[in-house]
């Protein structure tokens, strides 16, 4: 049983890595459904496959909330499967509160049909958001950068639209830092944050982050989301029709 | 002699992305120009903090006076100008600054008064820059080490003559360099009253030059924040320097590089604490204290100070990185000397920021050539005591014998 537990321990890393690049491609459009569970070898039914998901988030049902494919009845049983296998804890982080919220908003959005629908549950604090340090901001929110989808996660949208440059002055830290994934989450929150400066350079900078960094499926995975947010139009979050408030 | 304000070549330290958040951790509001919120908290250092860094610092290049004397034969072209002639004149621009920007009667200011005086001696009141230029007559760095004396009003009269004539040929005017230290060889020009190019009359043309030179560098060309590197770093606090002449006058410095400055400061700052780089902190502190209202005042650096003055041990001293030395040796010196000129400068410029109401605010950095704070005595005081005087709108005018000339002496990075 325990070499059993470690064995996923151990496997479960490259298993992120597998969906996280199933997801990659289908962000960038092309035709209508996506398969994630068709393109990855490791079976629905392994658990690592399950705590993949878990670790990854909304961003398994991205291509929907974001590039509006089609999902398949097996993601979504995977993702529903995951969002039951990992409930959250009572007394738990604020960012694991948020990150199961948008889950269940995403999962809402790939089974609706379009329509918005108010999240369930109360709504985690975001008070931290404005209350730390610039730089301790940037690192939470960029475990929670899966969130970065317009109308996914509004009032957290909102708490980081209030402080556009202290997340730009984070981006600008985590590329110093060589920290690719911390930087393509950052980036990813800013590619749909009014008033995130212009001087950042930040399409330029998530390239730079891509090239450096994108051997890294989930950091590929933000840069991609990015990509798709920014050509929406001025980082506005607009919302994408159809999504569903988390 | 390699680019005076070149910076040290340094040990290029990359932070890591490792769990220590160390610097600006914790709970803080970062209020400033371009961000969103106002907090309780200032983002300035504390004036007792940088009494005590510009003090101790000052303190320990008293006691280490005897070691910027320059070797016997210091003109002979086979001895590094790097490690002699080089750290006189950062001492000499440095303590400058520091003593015009410290109060009168403070012990700051009489440590500065001294030690200035000591660099003047050294270059046997001024026959070392006679003698540089005789064996080289086409180099730009005898003029500008000068400057900071010319500018102190320590003057030597034959090199002077000399130097008027160099500077106006195309040949010192077209020197190669880069461009920010040819921003550097600008401010000496202006200090020296001369128009470049040797056309007549200072302002407009000089003024459009200087911008567009100015925007041909890493900072006036906006390069991208996320690109920081120790090279550019240094490039940019000197494009600052030479801008601002070493902080007299932080008008100089065009709004918009005020405000890109003090949004990108922090993580700057932030990662050159992480890694250590002590030299370059305090650069970058010293830029801060350079910048235009209400920039200067609103930029985010306290946490920076708190720990660069943690880089400083009990003597004064701040190692260009890493750890104070707890014994000094024969290397201690070069080690450190530089990063403690830093932090003596970027001491006594925050701290007078502090005291200072608000001035003019920033221009359009024009770089109006005719000279920035000619207040003071047009006819400067035979004591040679620079007045201290914030940037005051330009009065053209200057005209090549102008005698409030100021030059930028090369005071960057240790050799």
């Amino acid at each position: 049983m325990e070499a059993q537990r470690s064995d996923a321990t151990s496997r479960l890393p490259d298993v992120v890595q597998e969906f996280a690049s199933a997801v990659v491609p289908a962000l960038r459009g092309g035709d209508g459904r996506f398969d994630v569970v068709g393109t990855v070898l490791t079976p629905a039914d392994d658990p690592v496959a399950v705590a993949a998901v878990r670790v990854l988030g909304a961003d398994v049902l991205a291509p929907r909330t974001l590039a509006g494919r089609t999902p398949t009845e097996a993601d979504l049983a995977l993702f529903e499967h995951a969002v039951r296998a990992f409930p959250p804890k009572a007394g738990g982080s604020a960012l694991s509160a948020w990150s199961h919220r948008g889950m269940r908003a995403a999962l809402a959005a790939a089974r609706a049909d379009g329509t918005a629908r108010a999240g369930d549950g109360d709504v985690p604090d975001t008070a931290w958001v404005a209350e730390l340090s610039w730089q301790r901001m940037t690192h939470q929110l960029a475990q929670l950068a899966a969130l970065a989808v317009p109308g996914l996660a509004p009032p957290l949208a909102e708490a980081v639209a209030a402080r556009p440059v202290d997340l730009a002055r984070g981006f600008v830290r985590a590329v110093r830092r060589r920290d690719w994934l911390q930087a393509a989450g950052a980036g990813r929150w800013l590619a749909m944050t009014p008033g995130t400066p212009e001087s950042l350079g930040l399409a330029t900078g998530l390239d730079f982050v891509h090239h450096m960094g994108g051997a890294d499926a989930r950091v590929a995975l933000h840069v991609q989301a990015a990509a798709v947010l920014r050509s929406r139009g001025d980082g506005a979050a607009t919302p994408y029709a159809g999504s569903v408030r988390a | 002699m390699t680019a005076p304000g070149g910076g040290p070549p340094g040990r290029a330290r990359e932070p890591g992305p490792n769990p220590r958040n160390g610097s600006g951790q914790g709970r803080g509001n970062e209020p400033g120009p371009g961000a969103e919120r106002h907090g309780e908290e200032t983002p300035g250092p504390p004036p007792a903090l940088l009494e005590r860094v510009s003090l101790a610092a000052l303190s320990w290049l008293r006691a280490h006076l005897t070691d910027f004397r320059l070797p016997e034969r210091v003109t002979d072209p086979h001895v590094d100008r790097n490690t002699t002639l080089k750290p006189l004149g950062e001492l000499a621009q440095l303590t400058l600054s520091t003593l015009r920007s410290s109060p009168p009667g403070s012990e700051q200011h009489r440590l500065s008064r001294e030690m200035l005086d000591f660099a003047w001696r050294e270059t046997g009141r001024g026959d070392l820059f006679l003698s540089l230029v005789r064996g080289e007559p086409h180099a730009t760095y005898p003029m500008e080490l000068y400057g900071a004396f010319a500018e102190a009003g320590l003057r030597h009269a034959a090199f002077e003559e000399y130097a008027r004539f160099a500077v106006t040929t195309r040949a010192w005017q077209l020197c190669e360099y880069e461009p920010t230290r040819a921003l550097g060889l600008f401010n000496t020009l202006r200090r020296m009253g001369v128009a470049t190019h040797g056309s007549v009359g200072l302002g407009g043309t000089e003024a459009a030059e200087h911008a567009e030179l100015a925007r041909r560098t890493w900072l006036g060309g906006l390069a991208e924040p996320w690109a920081f590197e120790v090279h550019a770093g240094y490039a940019m606090t000197h494009h600052v320097f030479h801008v601002t002449n070493w902080g007299e006058a932080p008008a100089q410095l065009p709004a918009d590089l005020g405000e890109h400055l003090a949004r990108w400061l922090p993580p700057w700052l932030d990662g050159c604490v992480e890694c250590e780089q002590w030299d370059l902190t305090g650069e970058l502190l010293a830029v801060a204290a350079c910048l235009p209202e209400p920039y200067a005042r609103a930029v985010p650096v306290a946490d920076a100070w708190h720990a660069f003055a943690g880089a400083q041990n009990v003597a004064g001293a701040v190692a260009e990185d890493g750890p104070p030395p707890v014994r000094e040796t024969a290397d201690t010196f070069l080690d450190c000397y530089h990063s403690t000129l830093v932090a003596a400068f970027a001491g006594v410029l925050a701290a007078d920021r502090l005291r200072t109401p608000a001035s003019a605010p920033a221009g359009t950095g024009a770089g109006t050539p005719a000279g920035t704070g000619g207040g003071g005595d047009p006819g400067h005081a035979p004591a040679p005591a620079p007045v201290r005087h914030r940037a005051a709108a330009a009065p053209t005018g200057a005209g090549p014998h102008a005698p409030h000339v100021t030059t930028t002496a090369p005071g960057g990075g240790r050799p």
